[in-house]
This record gives C-alpha cells, structure tokens and sequence, in this order.
C-alpha cells in the first residue's frame, strides 16, 4: 500500500511535469522525456563524468577535514562548560553566517583554485558536525560514566569504553549533516569560481533548451541521495545498539 | 552561571583582539584590524549607504520568507497528518531535498530573470523544504494521548483544533520559522551575490573590487549579526509565547 501510495505519487509528479513542459517548450521547463535523453547522454560523456568526479574530490577532503575539526572540538564543548563557554559564543555566530558572504574574502585569501573549494566546504560544514557532537555529547548519562568512575575506569577508558560508544551514533548523525552542507557548498563555491558541477551548471543555462540542466540536477540530485543513504546505511552496520540512523533527518 | 557567561564575553572580547592583532600584522590587501572595519560601517551609516542596503536586503528576506512560510507550514501539516498525502510527496520531496539549492539557480534566472524577482525565488528554494520537513516531522509527532484525551470528552471539532492540536503544534512550527529565517537570510546574501549585485551583497562586492577587506569583513560581520539577531528575536518570542515547553 505504502509502495504503491510512493510510486503513484512519482507518477502523477513526472506526468504533470510532462504536461508542463510541453505546454512551455524546452526553453523554459523540459519535459521529463527530454531530460532522461539528455541523462543517457551525460551518462555517457567521459569528459563530463571526470568533471563530476573531480569536483567531487574538495567536498571529500573537505568534509573530512571537517570531521577532524567539527567532532572533537565538539566533545569537548560538551563535556567541559569552560571551553564551551569560550567556544560557543564563536560557533553560533558563524553557523547563521551564509558562507556565501565569506566567499569574496575567500577569494583574495586563497584564490580560486582546488583549495578555495575545500576551504568554502571546510567554513560551511564544520559548525554543523560541532554543534551536532555538542548536542548528544551534553546529553550523555551522567550516571554511566558515575558507574565508570565507581569501578576505577581511568580518564581515557571511560572516554574510550563510555563515552565513544555512546557518541557514536551521533557522530554519524553529526557527520551525515555535514555531509549534506559539503554537498551544498561545493556547489556554491563552483557557481562562484564558474568550475566543476557549478561551471556545468552555468554552461547549461547558455544552452536554449533546459533539458541539459535539468540532466545535470537530476545527477546532483542522485549524487546527494547516495552520499545520504551510504552514510545510513554505514551507521547502521558500525552501530547496530542504535536503530534508526538511517531515518531522513533534517539538518 | 555567572561564571560562564562572563567567560564568554571574555571569548568575544579575546576574539575582537585577536581579529584586531591579525588585522594590524597583515597587509592591509588580505586582512584588515577590527577597528577599521568599524570605522567603515560608520562611514557607510552617516552616508545612509549601509542602512538602505540593509533595508532593501530585509525586504528581500521578508517577501521570500512569508512566501515559502505560507505554503511550507500548511503542506508540512497536511504531510505530517495525513497519511496518503505523507505518502505520496515523501519521494519527491526527499529527491528535491537532496538537490543543493544553489545549483537551482541557473534554472531560477532562466525564468525570473536577475533581479528582485529571481532573488525571491532563491529565498524561497533555500528556506522551503527546511521548513517542509521540519513540520511535516513535528506534525507527525504530535502526542496521540492529548488528541485521545480531547476526543474521550468529546471536544467539538473546532474546540480539538484550537485548544491541542494548535498549542502542541506551535513548538515545531517556530522550530521550523526559525530554522527557516536563518536560511532566508542565507539565501539573500546568496542572491544578490550570484545575480545581478544588489543591496549587502553589492556593497560587499564594491569592497572586494577595491581590494577594501575592511569593508568586506565589516559586511561579513553585518549578515552575521542580522542572521544572529533574526534567530534570538525567534527564540524570544518563542519563549514569551511557549511558556509551558520550558522551565
């Protein structure tokens, strides 16, 4: 029932997506069946797959770095109300800043070659996986690291045999959130320096049909979906006591 | 308490000196001290420069915002208590959802061009579906037992809407108006840096053209504390309005 509910609801979007495409022409929306030629076409463009996947490495390695900064600052956070006093303050304030307002400066800093994408990626998704790891770290049992510290569990065992898995299902959370705003931002930084996807993209939009760009956020798209779902379903296999990590969750 | 709030204005003080000493010790071209940042916001706010783009930016914000608010809240509501309706978007929205809502602009240009009307557009698609899902998911939640309740005493329709299921929805609506504002906010400074240069994001441009880093971080300083200060006015309400979620 449920299935069928999802596949009517796909149906009736594409057929009314058909319906107004061909009634404005591929100049202004094109209809689903142009766009999957166009798919099968950019499926089979070595040229523009390499883009993709190029584009793809700064997200990577900026999302790792991420990771690297964003969870232990925000264990720490979480666990000592000094340093989260101190850090705090700085974290909220810049996870409501656009990282698009930080780009032009970004730009005179760092130019505009690989790093400036890994830098955007690095400013727009660390504050999220910080604020994540914040949030569950706070709200670890005071009494099971109490139990720890009653059979003599020394500083690093507690934090190792306690308080890791105990994170542990948050941090992927944490990381999976970063995940979507590193996808995000990548775009952006590649609309701004006109390179990767955002160069495609931009490329696209001089064609006169929009089957092509719409091909292209139709791969986004997919891109995204994958990332979501591969980093789910690694959660689930890594930290099977936590059911439900692979629910959709908003950032 | 007293105690770490005082250490976190000491972390924004210390924070303040250390943009200042960075800024005095690097060449004017690539990073600029605090204080001459200040000085050109002061600059820009004698010459009304600065509030006028402030003006044109919040109106931009405004426009784009209660526009996505007025169909999210509603849509969201429906997906989060009507099964079929939950049903058949889930799919679409989770596939839209995934898209970056940067990567709709080309698309957004070819149809409403690059000025204020494309620059809604972008507010719209960057605040949307945060707010779609964020109700859908609070609409879903919504305590069984305080519907049961109201029906076990046979509360008339209007009644059950305006005394539960109002009040327990409120919670994840201002969740989702505010989560929803920030990324508004976003969304202008994205647009009228994408498009054609307009408002903030044209005095910001203006500076990086000058090679003015001053006026660039004074300008980033700016979206920073307008996007601070939409949230905290949020929670605000929130918490004059929600007196019974928190202590």
């Amino acid at each position: 029932m449920t299935l069928l509910l999802r596949l009517t609801g796909v149906a009736l979007f594409l057929l009314i997506w058909e319906i107004a495409g061909r009634h404005w022409g591929d100049s202004l929306l094109a209809p689903p069946s142009s766009v999957a030629v166009e798919l099968v076409a950019l499926a089979g463009d070595a040229a523009a797959l390499t883009t993709i996947w190029v584009s793809l490495a700064p997200a990577l390695v900026g999302f790792v770095i991420a990771c690297c900064i964003g969870m232990p600052l925000g264990a720490l956070m979480g666990r000592s109300p000094v340093w989260n006093a101190l850090i705090h303050p700085w974290v909220s304030l810049f996870v409501v800043t656009s990282v698009a307002a930080i780009v032009p400066i970004l730009i005179l800093l760092v130019g505009t070659g690989w790093w400036f994408v890994v830098a955007v990626v690095v400013l727009s998704s660390v504050w999220y996986v910080t604020l994540t790891t914040y949030q569950s770290a706070v709200r670890i049992d005071r009494r099971w690291l109490d139990v720890g510290r009653s059979f003599g569990a020394s500083r690093l065992q507690a934090f190792r045999t306690i308080m890791l898995p105990a994170l542990f299902p948050y941090l992927l959370a944490g990381a999976r959130i970063g995940l979507v705003h590193a996808i995000r931002s990548m775009v952006l930084a590649q609309l701004f320096i006109v390179s990767g996807i955002g160069g495609m993209l931009n490329e696209a939009s001089m064609d006169i049909s929009t089957a092509r760009m719409l091909a292209l956020l139709v791969a986004i798209m997919g891109i995204g979906l994958l990332a979501n779902h591969g980093l789910g379903r690694l959660a689930d296999g890594l930290a099977p006591w936590q059911t439900g990590g692979s629910a959709s969750t908003p950032p | 308490m007293i105690g770490t709030r005082f250490i976190a204005v000491l972390s924004v003080v210390a924070g303040l000196a250390v943009w200042e000493l960075i800024g005095r010790l690097s060449p004017p071209v690539l990073f600029s001290p605090a204080s001459a940042a200040f000085s050109y916001l002061w600059h820009q706010t004698v010459t009304m420069a600065l509030p006028v783009a402030i003006g044109g930016s919040l109106a931009t914000l405004a426009a784009g915002f209660a526009l996505s608010a007025v169909v999210a809240l509603p849509v969201g509501f429906a997906m989060g208590r009507v099964y079929w309706v939950r049903e058949m978007l889930h799919p679409i929205l989770t596939g839209i959802y995934a898209i970056p809502p940067a990567a709709f602009i080309p698309f957004l240009i070819v149809w409403f061009g690059l000025f204020a009307h494309s620059r809604i557009a972008i507010v719209v698609i960057m605040c949307f579906f945060e707010m779609l899902t964020i109700t859908a998911t609070g609409a879903a939640t919504i305590d069984r037992r305080l519907l049961d309740v109201a029906r076990s005493f046979s509360a008339p329709r209007v009644r059950m809407i305006g005394s539960v299921l109002i009040p327990a929805s409120l919670p994840f609506l201002s969740t989702a108006l505010r989560i929803g504002l920030v990324r508004a906010v976003a969304g202008v400074i994205t647009a009228e840096l994408l498009l054609s240069p307009a408002n903030l994001g044209k005095l910001l441009l203006d500076s990086a053209a000058r090679f003015n880093t001053a006026g660039m971080l004074a300008i980033i300083a700016t979206v920073a504390l307008i996007g601070l200060a939409v949230q905290q006015m949020l929670l605000w309400v929130e918490r004059r309005v929600l007196r019974w979620e928190r202590p």
